[in-house]
């Protein structure tokens, strides 16, 4: 069974690149990501950049609107995502709470289960 | 057989088989929904075969081999319309339901079953509200309209609340299984939270006016025998199971003709049922028996000397301050603090009580509460300063809607306004 976890945090949160308390944060990201690999759950996972950057697409009357920032406007933003494989929400909740962000309490995990596609033809 | 008698044996066995036989067909289905539909299939047909054939010997193995011809039925269906590789797959979930043929006579297999539905029921993942719906539907088998009966709710809204949790417990996949060791303590304790919810709202609201409406106390209490069976190592359920009893036994005291509330220290104690508080003080004994003391047994511990005491006057209140300090170690709430206040008026006089509220005020715990105020107008009462706790009476009185507690107040402002006229 596979669940992505959307990572959010506030912006300036967590320790900046390249300030004190840095090395560590990002170590003990490095560590999660080894264990989860070792232990065979972590399929995917990436950082993306700050909601500034973000481009936004909608159909509004027929045309494809762009808009310049997020989906939506919340105080959390949404700072990376994982895709893992757990046998069950018990399992992919232990995981997440291993993750430095909530691990170090510097923002929040969305856990979602992936929708199986050979389930939907059962 | 009369439809009578053959009505109340199908409601018996209901109520003793329903959530076990939902647990057992739910560890072959994998599917609550799917579950719950066999099951209510397997009564349907005992409603219609029992008149003639005669109530079996076992009615709850009866109803799980009925539930799961119906699970196989279904299966069987699915499989027609289903691609090659599909037919497969279900030719293997059919052999694994045949081969568990034989654990559905092993109560012990079932017992555990059971339990692991009511750990799925109060799963942490879903909220509160929702854990107390999905218990009374799914292991004790009220249906949602008994349901939006026993919470004044929407039958329609309850309904949906409890399609959606479902949906969620499928989808996310949340397992049917007890927790692991390291988690078991936690996990008991959101069912005891559970349970005590359902007991407080049957409690707390009254239950004359609506006689086809559930009984939710006894749904709570026998959700906890239950629970004690399943798992009789956590001696905390027999505290919370002792609380309920010592709790329920007021129940006739506590309500006056008019429907006004009665405080302990105006109930008639000839009217607790003896026969509830001697279970309860038999279960407090099983819970200090055991390993931890927890929060239920501690409150379980204080409803007990209130039981004991033959007048509010004789009540042992250093044994219920020590109680109270033992439980706010354990969840420091503004409400143990309150009662411990209470306590301490008796034990060492309102004067210093009144210095402990002060604190307790200060704390901004309780800020402006209606308790905080109305529990220093008593204090303030006794000690003889009649002006003032007159001006806090009311001042509680104004900030609560018409209800029994209200008019409680105004009973203790009236007699107060007597004295000083």
């Amino acid at each position: 069974m596979k669940y992505t976890y959307i990572l959010a945090s506030e912006p300036d949160s967590g320790p900046a690149m390249g300030s004190e308390g840095w090395d560590d944060y990002a170590a003990a990201y490095v560590k999660w990501n080894e264990d989860a690999a070792k232990a065979g759950i972590l399929c995917a996972g990436e950082p993306v950049h700050p909601p500034s950057t973000a481009t936004t697409l909608r159909r509004v009357d027929g045309e494809i609107k762009l808009h310049d920032g997020p989906f939506a406007e919340i105080k959390e933003c949404i700072i990376g995502w994982y895709l893992v494989e757990c046998d069950d929400l018990n399992v992919a909740i232990d995981w997440a709470k291993k993750l430095p962000l909530v691990a170090h309490g510097f923002g929040a995990i969305e856990v979602r289960p992936v929708v199986d596609m050979k389930e939907l033809t059962k | 057989m009369r439809s009578e008698k053959l009505v109340r044996q199908l409601e018996e066995t209901h109520r003793r088989e329903w959530g076990r036989s939902v647990a057992a067909i739910c560890r072959a289905s994998g599917d609550l929904q799917l579950a719950e539909d066999c099951v209510q299939d397997a009564f349907a047909s005992a409603l219609k075969t029992w008149g003639t054939s005669g109530v079996p010997d076992n009615p709850g193995a009866w109803i799980r081999t009925a539930a799961r011809r119906r699970l196989i039925d279904f299966i069987r269906r699915r499989k027609t319309r289903l691609q090659s590789d599909g037919k497969l797959r279900i030719e293997a979930e059919l052999t694994a339901i045949e081969d568990i043929d034989e654990k559905y006579l092993s109560d012990k297999v079932i017992d555990d079953d059971e339990l692991a539905l009511i750990f799925l029921c109060c799963h942490p993942t879903i909220s509160p509200t929702d854990q107390v719906m999905l218990t009374l539907t799914i292991v004790t088998g009220l249906t949602p309209k008994d349901i939006a009966a026993a919470f004044f709710a929407d039958h329609e809204a309850i309904r949906t609340r409890l399609l959606r949790s479902k949906r969620k417990i499928k989808a996310a996949r949340i397992p049917v299984s007890i927790p692991a060791t390291d988690q078991l303590e936690e996990r008991s304790r959101q069912v005891h939270a559970v349970i005590y919810l359902i007991f407080n709202e049957g409690y707390l609201t009254s239950r004359q006016e609506n006689v086809t409406r559930p009984d939710l106390t006894y749904e709570a209490m026998r959700l906890c025998k239950t629970l004690i069976d399943l798992a009789p190592g956590n001696s905390e359920s027999c505290g919370l199971y002792a609380l309920m009893h010592l709790t329920d036994a007021r129940v006739l005291a506590r309500v006056s003709g008019a429907g006004v509330l009665i405080p302990l220290d105006q109930q008639d104690r000839d009217l607790w049922r003896k026969d509830q508080i001697v279970a309860g003080f038999n279960y407090l004994r099983r819970a200090f028996s055991g390993g931890a003391v927890g929060r239920y047994t501690l409150q379980a511990a204080i409803a007990a000397e209130h039981a004991k005491a033959a007048t509010y006057e004789q009540t042992n209140w250093s044994a219920i301050v020590t109680l109270y300090d033992r439980l706010i170690e354990i969840e420091d709430s503004p409400v143990y603090r309150l009662n411990r206040c209470i306590a301490l008026s008796y034990k060492d006089g309102p004067i210093s009580a009144l210095e402990d509220l002060a604190l307790i005020s200060d704390s901004g715990l309780l800020s402006d509460s209606y308790q905080l105020i109305a529990t220093r107008a008593d204090f303030l009462a006794r000690v003889g300063h009649l002006d003032e706790a007159v001006k806090d009476y009311r001042k509680a009185i104004d900030q609560l809607p018409n209800g029994s507690i209200k008019a409680s107040l105004a009973k203790k402002l009236a007699a107060l306004n007597i004295v000083s006229d």
